[in-house]
């Protein structure tokens, strides 16, 4: 038989499907690993096939220590043929994952609260021994200032050790390595930290993580850093529950909540719909983001604290401040509209009182936008910009967080625009982030860059980096108008009922209700952000939070519909730290 | 050739293969099962009839058997919920379906029907002229080729990544594919004109190729185009230029892989510069970075970068024997992810009889050229249209398998895309008439008419 081009073809096709076919057989049902919900997966990419059996990288723990994210090795067998779409015929591998998993609390059908680590020693137990006791010990006092795991009571170790036991790699079976987001940390925030994230703490911090690329590109893998953020996990927790039950109740959809402390530490960050990363590999889950992404805005549900919008009167106290500084009067007889350059501008809180005396405590308790709209306009434009850029709260000023940037613009071009701006609309957008540390300055006076990352560790325990607090812009408001405004704040938040009898402290706070819209299969719809910013003790401020909801398309809530939230969690915070 | 003795056996064989489709439509509440029996029953007939049948009616039968598992696999996403349940069929792809069984239909029709009309002179007449004639060689399908580009230019619907692809609810660059083929086919040889040659080729493909790269960021045509085109060289005995078409068609590729990597190191290194690239560098980068591994769960969600990830898991989910019963798992499950979203419906058995079958329609095809050393351009036609059906099916296959980067292209009948059915239908029957005009050459009545 004669050789010709379209032979020799031929039978590179035969061997080319031969081939194909040989590897889907081989790579796709010989060698899938049991997921985590019960179904199969294959290894995802070079980061999870590479065989590190000895390599531990890095991992991320809370402030308290307690671990939220780590890389586990998963023993690989052949499967047999008949395995289907169930783990119950390979019990051997399955519970061997489990146990790495630190799943075995959900499988004896005990809470999974039961598991989450408490204190640095579980955490330094999950480690299966990359850490040593004395670094973990001196971090944690370092950090929180407490007795250090050494000094645990000798009851504790036992059961730290059984609910986490060290992976056994064994001769001659192939391991894997999957990040695993742990039980103990709030599904939000596991899309920080997860690589399926556009963006995460671990895509930010992935070379440092595994000492080498997760791309495959650079396959000489070794023991990476591990992480400490400033998160509390159990306020990032009982805040995501709080705020699922408020929205549940509401019929709300989108929103979250930022806390931060007086330095700028982000303890919590909460946004939802919650998005599980270990969920990933659910094809409903999938499906269900897939749908909820095309239905809504397109944005990335768990960067709502990063993402700027017009949130409405929350933002009055900016307003407010250039009014202390430009020293009007500020006395005002109320209307309830106003016509500035053309654009009506509305009391809408439903109850204003045409000619009634308004002070600025007053003004700001009963959100009179028609006040605060003519009072920025008789200030001025030069001094409104001045102000907000002192605040770094103009779009030529964005701040760096540890991954990602938040954005906010503050631009006007006329009377009217400057008179919108005047009560958080038009030109004046911020993120509930920045809105948080805005807050924070107006308790304190200076203005602190927030951040996530506490501290960088080397696999040896030593702290290779440690973040410390950064004040973007000191005495940015003076305490002469932190006293003015700490006053209004105060009216605002009682009118909230935030600082009720049984209270132990009150809560200055200012609610805030935005009109906006979003375009859904190219149809515009009428929506409302809403918000609450506080910051509390209002004696001695700690912490700045800022609870809100976005994308509202039913247009019936507002911002005060939120006080309950904001005085439950600031309750939780208090004690929490009492 | 199929002669009329042949007629009633292959009617035979047609009904049998049309029937399950047929019964399958007005099934449309049926279980899983009888979804995954259907594509087995018409693989393994396609296999038998390809084993059985001469070349050209063992093509047809694996088409039929392609389009089988493809409309299957289509309707089988389309009814069937998250949670295993299912829902009323979609009238648009009832139309669809409808369609393609026509199509098919029609197909093994016109294979009986060709030898009677081509001994219809003027036929042969016209074609042997539009064959011989420059004008219409590089006149009219250049001609019509930019007149597409203008058109999706000016009135073309944007598709997720920016480029405008679609024209009214077609992918008419489909079309461009087939008719630069044509000229590749004509002018490689270099007999027919002065003007023809291996070089005129290249001009043909690179000038088509820039036009499709950096207008509609089509990848995965260009390459298949260039891959046709290094084989009519071999094919034409410019094995110098053949070879050095072929190492700088190595470097280029090996270069925009590594060009690929460095934009993924850019994009982490400077997201904000990264956005201002050109939208075929991000195309690229997104191509190169799902290869490597990169998992992007939103973008994924919502079918974007990370499909041979979500691919490959798919494929994990569905058993050897049985599919996975909860679909929608996979973002473009049965169009560019064909072959992965029918392995979820059907198993992993079905997949490897789909890439048998698509191989095997390949094979078939590259048999079907009667390579006689005159290198005519019916039998160039017929080399550049088994080389694109190999190309497109061999990256289609490589892709979602993660063996290859993905290039978002249609793998063969089994892909849904009415645009892309019809044109490989007519390619198909392209080959046929080809093959016919060949056969007829050698017949005294007729020898001299054809060249």
């Amino acid at each position: 038989m004669k050789l010709t081009i379209n032979r020799i073809i031929a039978g590179l096709l035969v061997l080319a499907g031969l081939a194909s076919s040989g590897w889907l057989l081989y790579y796709h049902h010989f060698t899938r690993l049991p997921s985590e919900d019960g179904g199969w997966t294959v290894s995802q990419n070079a980061r999870y096939t590479a065989d590190r059996a000895n390599n531990l990288p890095g991992a991320f723990y809370d402030r308290n220590g307690t671990l939220l994210s780590s890389t586990i090795q998963v023993p690989v067998e052949p499967e047999p043929e008949d395995s289907g779409a169930s783990g119950a015929d390979t019990p051997d591998v399955q519970s061997v994952a489990d146990g790495i998993y630190n799943r075995s609390s959900v499988s004896s059908g005990i809470e999974p609260e039961a598991s989450a680590p408490t204190d640095g020693s579980d955490a330094l137990q999950d480690r299966s021994g990359a850490w040593t006791g004395g670094f973990f010990s001196a971090l944690l006092a370092y950090i929180k200032g407490v007795p250090t795991p050494s000094e645990a009571t000798a009851e504790e170790e036992p059961a730290a050790e059984q609910s986490s036991p060290a992976p056994e790699v064994q001769d001659g079976v192939k391991t894997v390595s999957v990040r695993h987001i742990e039980d103990a940390y709030d599904e939000t925030m596991a899309c920080i930290l997860s690589p399926s994230s556009s963006s995460s703490l671990e895509r930010r911090y992935e070379t440092e993580l595994i000492n080498g690329n997760f791309a495959g590109i650079n396959t000489e893998y070794q023991e990476g850093d591990s992480f400490i953020l400033t998160i509390d996990a159990g306020l990032q927790n009982a805040i995501h529950e709080t705020l699922q039950s408020v929205f549940a109740q509401k019929g709300l959809f989108k929103g979250g909540a930022v806390l931060l402390d007086r330095e700028g530490r982000v303890l919590a960050m909460v946004s939802l719909p919650a998005y599980s990363g270990n969920a990933y590999f659910d094809g409903d889950t999938v499906r269900q983001q897939s749908d909820l992404i095309r239905d809504r805005t397109n944005q990335l549900y768990w960067n709502q604290t990063m993402y700027a919008r017009n949130y409405g009167s929350a933002c009055k106290p900016i307003t407010a401040l250039s009014i202390l500084r430009s020293g009007i009067d500020q006395r005002y007889t109320e209307v309830g509209s106003v016509v500035i350059g053309g654009t009506a501008i509305n009391c809408v809180y439903g109850h204003t009182h045409d000619g009634r005396q308004l002070t600025l405590d007053t003004a700001m308790r009963d959100s009179s936008n028609t006040y605060f709209a003519q009072k920025l306009v008789e200030a001025g434009g030069a001094l409104a910009a001045e102000t907000a850029s002192s605040l770094l709260l103009d779009e030529d000023q964005s701040i760096s967080m540890d991954f990602g940037s938040i954005q906010s613009s503050y631009s006007f071009s006329s009377d009217a625009e400057l008179a919108l701006c005047g009560f958080g609309q038009g030109g004046f957008t911020v993120s509930p982030l920045q809105l948080a540390m805005t807050y924070l300055a107006i308790a304190n006076g200076d203005l602190y860059q927030p951040y996530l990352i506490q501290a960088q560790v080397q696999p040896d325990g030593t702290i290779r980096s440690e973040t410390v607090p950064t004040v973007l812009a000191e005495d940015v408001i003076t305490e002469e108008e932190r006293a003015a405004l700490k006053g209004a704040l105060l009216c605002s938040g009682d009118n909230y009922n935030l600082s009720n009898e049984s209270s132990s402290f009150r809560i200055c706070a200012k609610s805030g209700t935005a009109q906006s819209h979003i375009t859904v299969n190219g149809m515009q719809l009428a929506t409302h952000n809403i918000v609450m910013s506080s910051y509390f003790p209002a004696d001695d401020p700690q912490y700045s939070l800022v609870v809100f909801a976005c994308e509202d398309t039913s247009t019936s809530h507002y911002g005060s519909e939120l006080a309950e939230a904001v005085r439950s969690i600031a309750d939780l915070v208090v004690n929490s730290a009492e | 050739m199929t002669t009329p003795r042949k007629l009633p056996l292959f009617l035979m064989l047609l009904l049998i293969g049309a029937i399950p489709p047929l019964l399958f439509q007005y099934q449309t509440q049926s279980s899983m099962g009888s979804v995954w029996l259907l594509g087995l029953f018409l693989g393994l007939f396609g296999i038998c009839l390809c084993i059985t049948l001469p070349a050209l009616p063992a093509v047809a039968c694996c088409v039929t058997a392609l389009l089988a598992f493809g409309v299957s696999n289509s309707l089988a996403r389309q009814f069937v919920n998250c949670d295993g349940s299912l829902s009323a069929l979609d009238s648009r792809f009832v139309r669809s379906f409808q369609l393609l069984l026509i199509l098919m239909i029609a197909l093994c029709a016109v294979f009986f029907l060709l030898p009677y009309l081509l001994g219809h002179s003027t036929l042969l007449r016209l074609f042997r002229e539009a064959l011989c004639s420059p004008i219409f060689v590089l006149g009219v399908c250049n001609g019509v080729c930019l007149a597409i580009y203008l058109a999706l230019i000016l009135f073309g619907t944007a598709a997720k990544d920016g480029a405008r692809v679609s024209l009214f609810g077609v992918t008419p660059l489909e079309l461009v594919k087939v008719l630069v083929l044509f000229q590749l086919a004509v002018a490689v040889p270099g007999r027919r004109s002065p003007l023809y040659g291996p070089p005129m080729g290249c001009l043909l493909w690179g000038f088509h190729s820039l036009i499709l790269l950096f207008c509609f960021k089509e990848m995965g045509t260009v390459l298949v185009l260039a891959l046709v085109y290094m084989i009519l060289l071999f094919w034409a005995h410019a094995r110098r230029m053949a070879v050095a078409f072929a190492i700088a068609l190595a470097l280029a590729l090996f270069a925009v892989f590594w060009v690929g990597i460095f934009l993924m190191k850019y994009r982490e290194a400077n997201p904000e510069g990264y956005q201002t690239l050109p939208g075929l560098l991000q195309s690229l980068q997104n191509a190169v970075a799902s290869y490597m591994g990169r998992v992007d769960v939103v973008n994924a969600a919502a079918g974007g970068d990370n499909q041979i990830a979500l691919a490959r898991n798919a494929i994990a989910r569905a058993g050897l024997f049985w599919g996975y019963t909860n679909l929608g798992y996979l973002p473009a499950g049965d169009t560019d992810m064909a072959l992965a979203g029918s392995i979820e419906c059907f198993g992993i058995l079905t997949g490897v009889l789909i890439i048998l079958i698509a191989i095997l329609l390949c094979v078939r095809l590259w048999l079907a050229v009667p390579v006689g050393g005159k290198r005519t351009p019916l039998e160039g036609l017929q080399i550049a249209i088994a080389a694109m059906f190999s190309a497109q099916t061999l990256l289609m296959i490589g892709g979602p398998l993660g063996l290859i980067p993905l290039t978002g292209m249609t793998l063969p009948f089994v892909s849904r895309g009415t645009t892309s059915d019809l044109l490989f239908c007519g390619s198909i029957l392209l080959f046929a008439l080809c093959s016919a005009l060949q056969a007829l050459e050698h017949t005294p009545q007729m020898k001299g008419v054809v060249t």
